[in-house]
């Protein structure tokens, strides 16, 4: 792979983690403004093909810690016990479970659900791109 | 709750085999085997209760809506084949961890073991006829890997595949005639059972045929027999423990636990006895003529498969009672039997029979267990065998003479099969085989004496099996079945026959040598066998398929396209003409900014459709999803607009990476195609506009919106309906589409890698 233009270098590396902060902002206020897991996880996507497009998928797995094949999986059993945890409760698969936390407010197995959606779009996208790139 | 993680135990401890396999590794067999002795203990704790008539039941609701439900629902039928299941699974546990020795898939075949050890229980267990479908089919699924282990040899491939495929085709029909059945008498078993049966439903005879369909092909019934002898492919304590003592036997269970509802009636007697006595007498005679130690096993499983069948289709006490204790004595000899063979493969290291000889010296233990064994099976008394035997041609008799007679020639085959598998391997002069055989070690032939003795003491003391012999067949027929059984009943016509029966065995084994010729030339008939059917629907279904593929799936991307546009258009059309045809008058009041929008896209459109280069073509498909967004936003779809950008930036981050992979625009197409593809793209350009304009007017029921906005704050407690709806009111389809997208995203790494492997997988 050739040398990236220093432009683009700079960019990613600065733009990268502020699109991962921003997407953890918008899933989190997705439940009740705009945005949520579908389109936080597109976002982190986009962050993070933007930084695979300048260094490499193998610099990007390095920039996350873990393969992003993994974190598809990840992300489809975090829904799935987010589903299973109103059931373990003697409830109906899926249905949510909320406790009232001090400071924080409402929190519910949806949002545990949302993450899951989260982790499973950041995974799908960006192992795609990297299929695409090392084709 | 001690019921169910009983039950499905096996799921989780099928979790963590893995650690326990790496961290005991020579111990590992014991440690697994705990949980099904678990299940096995507190079964028994509850056995008084539960032959005392008083059922163990546990139900939580899944998906309450749907009437589907987990519930379980132990009766004595349900007890004594858990109890099979979890005994026998528990020494099948201990006995692979020897048998498999070194293998290097030994920690995947405990895993999907005990994943089968479970829905084999849930099976048996379930209270409810949707639970007892997926359990159903994961017990196929498990088998396939099982049948399949080996799966470097093509012979154990398509053995598996064909299993799948049969018991799979059953079980969908069966599906459909457990649906009808619980549309007319509930999907709770209890319910089911208590009403009034369907005998005398106006689908009662298409409802038979369908969960017929799909217990004859679990059960190995003719003509669906075949799978089950190349089931052998397998290792053989799965032949033991799936493929005779409790798969297999599901069938069996299955049409037990209808009995009530769709038993007793001409089509039932006709149909189970007509199949399940070609089965035996078919499987009966086949079975000792093989040369393969594991071909005659599975034959004569078959037979008592067929003779279960049988004496269900008689049915009455004595049928009831017979099915019951023949499928316990089945189990107790023929699982030790299989485990026999399997020794002598292990420590011989074949399993013709022509090349065992004089064994018993060798192998004392195992000749042993095969001993105890083979009498059970030949039916000598005081066995299990020989008791359940006694009452069989005692409910033939009380049946009819064709009865008795079909069950006559089926046994005496079993009794020289009996001779073949068990005894002749250890008799005569020792001959060389390919390994010097030695005693096999302790776990390879305790359990299995276990099981044999039990053979032969329970039947010793049969009295002591009254309690459970008596409810499960009276959980059969939900009415008390009081037939009492014992070693002595005096001198009866059944008694006769059976001393009959093992007097024409004795000639048959003696005049064996002149006999298999014989046998021998009735293969002969194979041309017409089942199995060749089979194997030409096979072949005819993969051609077709093929067919249908080149057809509709071409290589080129643009044919795919027109196929699925065509398509589109048409049903499309369809809907919308049923729906009263072209939209009416419509009414539009221009805003400006819709106007430039609307243009903006049109342009970049176009302009898309004449680039020169696949970039400036990229770019401008980009600038129409951005001022889509627009268009979302300016109606306050905020969600939306963003989703759109999002998902156009990546897709421009897409096509950025596989730009300079692919060639230049060219001119390649010739003007017709052109000219139809232009045509396609402006008619569907056309259609959309025309159903959303329509979808405008039409007016459908009662707008679900205004419930998602009344509830979503109050009982979600989030003010954006769209994530509360994405997340919460409509959550099972948001799991489906990130599962389809998990799904996806696999199949574009595989097929990119596939094609251009840099990490060193298989290619193909």
């Amino acid at each position: 792979m050739k040398k990236p233009s220093l432009l683009l270098e700079m960019a990613a590396r600065r733009q990268t983690p502020v699109l991962l902060i921003v997407s953890l902002w918008v899933l989190f206020r997705g439940h009740n403004h705009p945005g949520g897991g579908f389109i936080g996880g597109l976002l982190a996507a986009g962050g993070l093909g933007f930084y695979s497009l300048t260094y490499g998928p193998k610099a990007t797995r390095r920039y996350m810690r873990i393969d992003p094949i993994r974190l598809i999986g990840i992300g489809c059993l975090t829904a799935l016990g987010a589903g299973l945890m109103g059931w373990l409760g003697g409830l109906p698969f899926l249905t949510g479970i909320w406790t009232d936390l001090p400071l924080i407010g409402k929190v519910g197995t949806p949002l545990l659900f949302d993450i899951g959606v989260y982790l499973t779009v950041i995974g799908a996208a960006v192992s795609m791109l990297h299929a695409f790139e090392e084709a | 709750m001690m019921l169910l993680l009983l039950i499905i135990g096996g799921l989780f401890t099928a979790l963590i085999t893995p650690v326990i396999c790496s961290r005991f590794p020579k111990k590992c067999g014991y440690l697994l085997s705990l949980q099904p002795f678990a299940v096995a203990l507190y079964l028994l704790r509850h056995a008084p209760s539960i032959t005392g008539g008083e059922p163990l039941r546990y139900k939580v609701e899944w998906l309450p809506s749907l009437g589907l439900s987990l519930s379980f629902y132990i009766d004595g039928l349900a007890l004594l084949f858990a109890l099979m299941v979890s005994i026998i699974g528990g020494v099948i546990l201990i006995y692979a961890r020897p048998y498999l020795g070194k293998h290097p898939d030994l920690t995947k075949f405990y895993v999907v073991l005990q994943i089968f050890i479970s829905a084999m229980l849930g099976v048996v267990c379930s209270g409810n006829l949707l639970g007892l479908f997926v359990f159903w089919e994961l017990t196929g699924i498990t088998s396939f890997l099982l049948i399949g282990f080996d799966h470097e040899k093509k012979s154990s491939r398509t053995a598996a595949l064909q299993a799948l495929l049969i018991t799979t085709a059953g079980s969908l029909a069966m599906f459909a005639g457990l649906l009808i059945m619980g549309q007319a008498g509930g999907f709770e078993l209890e319910t089911l059972l208590a009403g009034d049966g369907l005998q005398r439903h106006s689908l009662y005879l298409p409802i038979l045929l369908l969960v017929l369909a799909g217990a004859f092909t679990k059960s190995a019934q003719f003509p669906f027999h075949f799978w089950l002898p190349r089931a052998m492919a397998a290792p053989t304590p799965i032949s033991a423990y799936l493929h005779s003592a409790t798969m297999v036997k599901l069938g069996v269970f299955l049409l037990a636990r209808l009995y009530p509802v769709l038993g007793e009636t001409a089509y039932w007697e006709l149909l189970l006895m007509g199949f399940g006595g070609a089965t035996m007498i078919m499987g009966g005679w086949r079975s000792p003529f093989q040369d393969d130690l594991k071909a005659v096993l599975a034959y004569s499983t078959l037979s008592v498969l067929g003779m279960l069948v049988f004496a269900l289709g008689m049915g009455g006490p004595y049928g009831l009672t017979a099915m019951v204790l023949l499928t316990l004595a089945h189990s107790l000899y023929k699982a030790p039997l299989f485990l026999v063979a399997g020794n002598l493969d292990h420590e011989t290291g074949t399993r013709s029979i022509a090349a065992l000889s004089g064994l018993r010296d060798k192998l004392p233990l195992t000749f042993a267990v095969g001993l105890t064994a083979s009498v059970s099976m030949i039916g000598l008394p005081p066995t299990l065998g020989f008791v359940s035997k006694e009452v069989l041609l005692e409910a033939a008799w009380k049946h009819s003479p064709l009865a008795v007679t079909a069950i006559t020639v089926t046994a005496i085959g079993l009794v020289a099969a009996a001779w073949t598998a068990g005894l002749k391997p250890f008799r005569g002069p020792p001959k060389p085989t390919p390994r010097s055989p030695h005693e096999a070690p302790a776990p390879m032939w305790s359990g299995p004496l276990v099981l044999a003795l039990g053979g032969l003491l329970l039947g010793a003391a049969v009295g002591l099996l009254k309690p459970l012999y008596q409810a499960a067949a009276s959980a059969v027929s939900q009415d008390t079945v009081a037939v009492s059984v014992s070693l002595w009943h005096g001198f009866t016509p059944p008694l006769f026959t059976s001393m009959s029966i093992l007097l024409m065995g004795a000639v048959v084994i003696a005049s064996f040598d002149k006999l298999s010729p014989l046998m021998k030339l009735s293969l002969h008939f194979d041309r017409i066998r089942p199995s060749r059917i089979y194997l030409k629907c096979f072949d005819a279904l993969f051609a077709f398929a093929a067919r249908i593929t080149r057809m509709v799936q071409s290589d080129s991307l643009g044919v795919n396209l027109s196929i699925i546009l065509w398509t589109f258009l048409l049903l499309g059309g369809g809907v919308l003409w049923r729906l009263g045809g072209l939209p009416g008058q419509v009414t539009w009041e221009p805003k400006w900014l819709e106007i430039v929008l609307g243009s903006l896209m049109a342009a970049a459109a176009l302009g898309a459709v004449f680039a020169k280069a696949f970039m400036g073509s990229a770019i401008l498909l980009g600038m129409v999803g951005f001022s889509m967004s627009a268009v979302f936003m300016l109606y306050g779809a905020v969600d939306l607009a963003i989703t759109q950008i999002v998902v156009d930036t990546l897709t421009v981050l897409m096509l950025v990476l596989v730009v300079h992979k692919l060639p230049h625009f060219k001119n390649l197409s010739r003007a017709r195609n052109k000219l139809h593809d232009a045509i396609l793209s402006i008619s569907c350009g056309l259609f959309v506009t025309l159903l959303i304009l329509k979808a405008e007017q039409v007016d459908f029921q009662q707008s679900i919106s205004v419930f998602y906005n009344d509830h979503s704050v109050p009982d979600a407690y989030g003010r954006n309906i769209v994530n509360v709806i994405l997340v919460d009111f409509r959550a099972l389809d948001t799991l489906g589409e990130i599962t389809v997208l998990a799904t996806a995203a696999m199949g574009v790494i595989l097929l990119l890698r596939g094609n251009n492997d840099k990490r060193g997988g298989e290619t193909s």
